[in-house]
């Protein structure tokens, strides 16, 4: 038996655990142990008054590990390592063991299971606790600057965010001028101001900030470093043969999207009158006065929604998402055609009127002034031809009404407008040199949408706008705002802990085969040379800034030289002794 | 049957009784919740007038006529549709196209030289018995 000195506490969790669980009798079980010196029961172990009680513990009784019986680590492992680092301590010589979600709660209908099976968890828990070492979190100095990759609305607003906070910016664009597709737009219903005038606002905001340093026709080509002193490469088009080289502390990606583009013949796409949303937006930003197209007075428009949305999954490359803010983007533009020609008859061809939120308003205000709304079904999508001249009406719409009973409609137009939704932009380069997580539609993933809406699993690489998915453009200003306080809580602190379970390689036993450098997802095992000579014998490290503690590389390891600091290899066969103990004992 | 879309027939109503159904969105509250359980009325109707199927709104005369007026959908309607004061618009319209015209070509003219559809019904115009 070791020589360590463990406290155990099992939790009652109010009942969540006591009454399916017999605490009572693992405390007692595990409390015969030579080395566990305080073995206790608490209705709560997370409230204040145990807290402070395991704390006097581990003062008074000497303690140098410490178990609590519980909940699930994601819950409370963080508050029981504090609890430990108060008393002394050192958080990681702490394990949570999970007997409400893996016991009590899994076995309602067996108490006596219940209870047999937790009492092995806490034997495991204990065992894994006595190897346990004292362990420091790494310290990383981190460089108080940010590199936002995309001048579109969102980077143009994360970019000011962060200069106003203190934080250095340096914004690669790769277009000739900062400002993407709102500079495009005719219209936007979350700004009174016109599109150009907001970006106009925007660069100049940018130019009266020294802080921020704009790269135009530029690309990120490499990255380099570690989280916190990131080396980037950014190539300028005008002087290629000399890339430059800044360290930047974090990094925001916002690289935008781009606009489904229909193929000829899709819904009538390529006849004179069929317009992309985009493109009609151009026409609207190009008229004063009443709406003409290509000389003639338009007086009657037809609208298809969802072209290039929601697809069946059953074609190859189809984009099965909704975009969001095409509906809403629709009925504004509609709204802004009625102040040219309030008598402008407007048809929407829709599946499903997605206008979420506030902007239901802006739909009830579209069909006030006159707008006709025709529910089609996806199976049976309108279709659109040209038609004779007569009238001077060039373009019939043919689509089976579901609010009409199904009845199939002719509308004569002048223009159909094809409402495109975003999809997302090819990147391929700048993908492999950030190593972006990219997700099911194409779009960019982070790592939860509601809980960290802007992190990547790479630390210090951030996604702001609609390169993570279809937005609105202040839901995307939003995004990048909330990239830019993420970048600065990082950043101005002026370094950062790491966690300090990360791998490590014991080079005695390393036999330079290879396995592990193959096996690791974050680039964080590296191959150099011992001596001088590149040919000559190798050793492997370990990055441990890079490492993640993902454990990936510790299996694939034949002559186990690889650990996770905090779940050795000892450790783990000391669990599964601990899980076996009792079988094992009669032998 | 293919029937093409006439924004004209809705207009021409609109101008001359102030029938509005524009803010309708089709939810069908007004159908579920009359009492009279009457399957046209009033969502499916002002849908044909608002997309100009002029012979549709014709042949639900019967469904107009036997509307009580009681307001129950228009109470309910969540987009603050003037139901009944569309259903009476409608009234007005077939009274003024459909029976005026008859009368008028059958029995001379009781209302003076107003048998032609291009003069249209007037706004304050006497009701037909």
């Amino acid at each position: 038996m070791s020589q360590r000195r463990i406290g155990v506490y099992v939790c009652h969790c109010g009942g969540n655990i006591s009454d399916y669980v017999d605490v009572e009798q693992v405390a007692r079980e595990i409390g015969a142990e030579e080395d566990v010196v305080v073995a206790k029961t608490a209705m709560f172990t997370c409230s204040d008054a145990t807290q402070s009680e395991m704390e006097d513990d581990i003062r008074q009784f000497k303690l140098d590990g410490l178990v609590v019986a519980s909940c699930s680590p994601k819950l409370h492992t963080l508050t029981f390592r504090a609890v430990a680092e108060r008393a002394g301590l050192n958080p990681y010589q702490y394990t949570q063991v999970n007997v409400r979600e893996q016991c009590s709660w899994a076995h309602t209908d067996d108490r006596e299971g219940a209870t047999a099976k937790a009492e092995r968890l806490v034997q495991a828990g204990v065992a894994r606790t006595r190897l346990t070492e004292p362990l420091v979190p790494l310290k990383v100095e981190t460089v108080p600057r940010t590199l936002i990759i995309g001048g579109g609305i969102t980077g143009l607003r994360a970019a000011i965010g962060l200069a106003d906070i203190g934080i250095e910016v340096v914004l690669v664009e790769k277009e000739r001028e900062v400002g993407g597709w709102v500079d495009r737009l005719a219209t936007m219903h979350s700004s009174r101001q016109r599109p150009q005038e907001l970006i106009a606002g925007l660069r100049e905001a940018i130019h009266h900030r020294p802080g921020i340093t704009v790269f135009t026709e530029a690309q990120v080509i490499a990255k380099g470093g570690t989280f916190g002193n990131y080396e980037v490469t950014i190539a300028v088009r005008r002087n290629e043969d000399h890339p430059i080289s800044i360290h930047v502390g974090s990094i925001i990606v916002a690289t935008g999207f781009d606009v489904y583009q229909p193929e000829l013949g899709e819904y009538g796409y390529g006849i004179e009158g069929v317009l992309t949303l985009p493109e009609f937006q151009e026409v609207l930003r190009e008229s004063e006065g009443s709406l003409k197209y290509h000389g003639r007075p338009v007086e009657t428009i037809a609208y298809v929604y969802c072209v290039g949305s929601r697809e069946s999954e059953d074609q190859g490359d189809a984009h099965t998402y909704c975009s969001r803010y095409c509906c809403t983007a629709t009925v504004h533009t509609a709204l802004e055609v009625f102040k040219h020609n309030p008598k402008m008859r407007q048809y929407h061809l829709y599946r499903d009127m997605r206008t979420y939120g506030e902007y239901e308003l802006l739909y009830s205000e579209s069909r006030k002034k006159g707008s006709r709304y025709l529910k089609f079904a996806p199976e049976n999508p309108p279709s659109i031809q040209k038609a004779g001249e007569p009238k001077g009406e060039h373009l019939t719409v043919t689509v089976h009404d579901q609010l009409t009973s199904n009845q199939e409609l002719t509308i004569s137009a002048d223009l159909v407008v094809l409402v495109t939704g975003m999809i997302p932009r090819e990147n391929v380069d700048l993908v492999h040199t950030l190593k972006l997580p990219v997700g099911k539609g194409g779009f960019y993933n982070e790592i939860h949408p509601k809980l960290r809406p802007v992190e990547t699993v790479v630390d210090g690489v951030m996604l702001a706008g609609t390169c993570q998915n279809p937005k609105t453009a202040a839901e995307s200003v939003a995004a990048g705002l909330a990239a830019a306080t993420q970048s600065a809580s990082i950043l101005k602190k002026g370094q950062v802990q790491l966690d300090p379970q990360v791998a490590v390689i014991d080079e005695a036993r390393c036999n330079q085969c290879g396995e592990c450098l193959s096996a690791c997802p974050y680039e964080a095992i590296a191959s150099r040379p011992l001596t001088d000579d590149d040919k000559g014998p190798r050793r492997y490290v370990i990055n441990a800034a890079t490492c993640k503690g993902c454990g990936g590389c510790v299996p694939v390891c034949p002559v186990e030289a690889i650990g996770v600091k905090g779940y050795t290899p000892d450790e783990i066969r000391a669990m599964i002794d601990g899980l076996l103990r009792e079988v094992v004992a009669p032998v | 049957m293919v029937v093409g879309v006439n924004p004209r027939l809705a207009e021409y109503i609109d101008a001359s009784t102030g029938f509005d159904a524009d803010a309708c969105m089709n939810c069908g509250v007004c159908t579920a919740i009359c009492p009279l359980g009457m399957e046209h009325l009033p969502r499916e109707l002002f849908r044909y007038v608002v997309l100009g199927l002029d012979e549709e709104v014709r042949a639900h005369q019967e469904a107009v006529y036997s509307c009580l007026l009681c307001k129950l959908c228009e109470v309910n309607c969540p987009a603050g549709v003037h139901i009944t004061e569309n259903v009476r618009a409608l009234r007005h319209y077939f009274n003024q196209e459909i029976f005026r015209s008859k009368r008028a070509s059958q029995v001379g003219s009781w209302f003076g030289p107003q048998n032609s559809r291009d003069s249209g019904p007037r706004i304050n115009a006497p009701a037909v018995p």
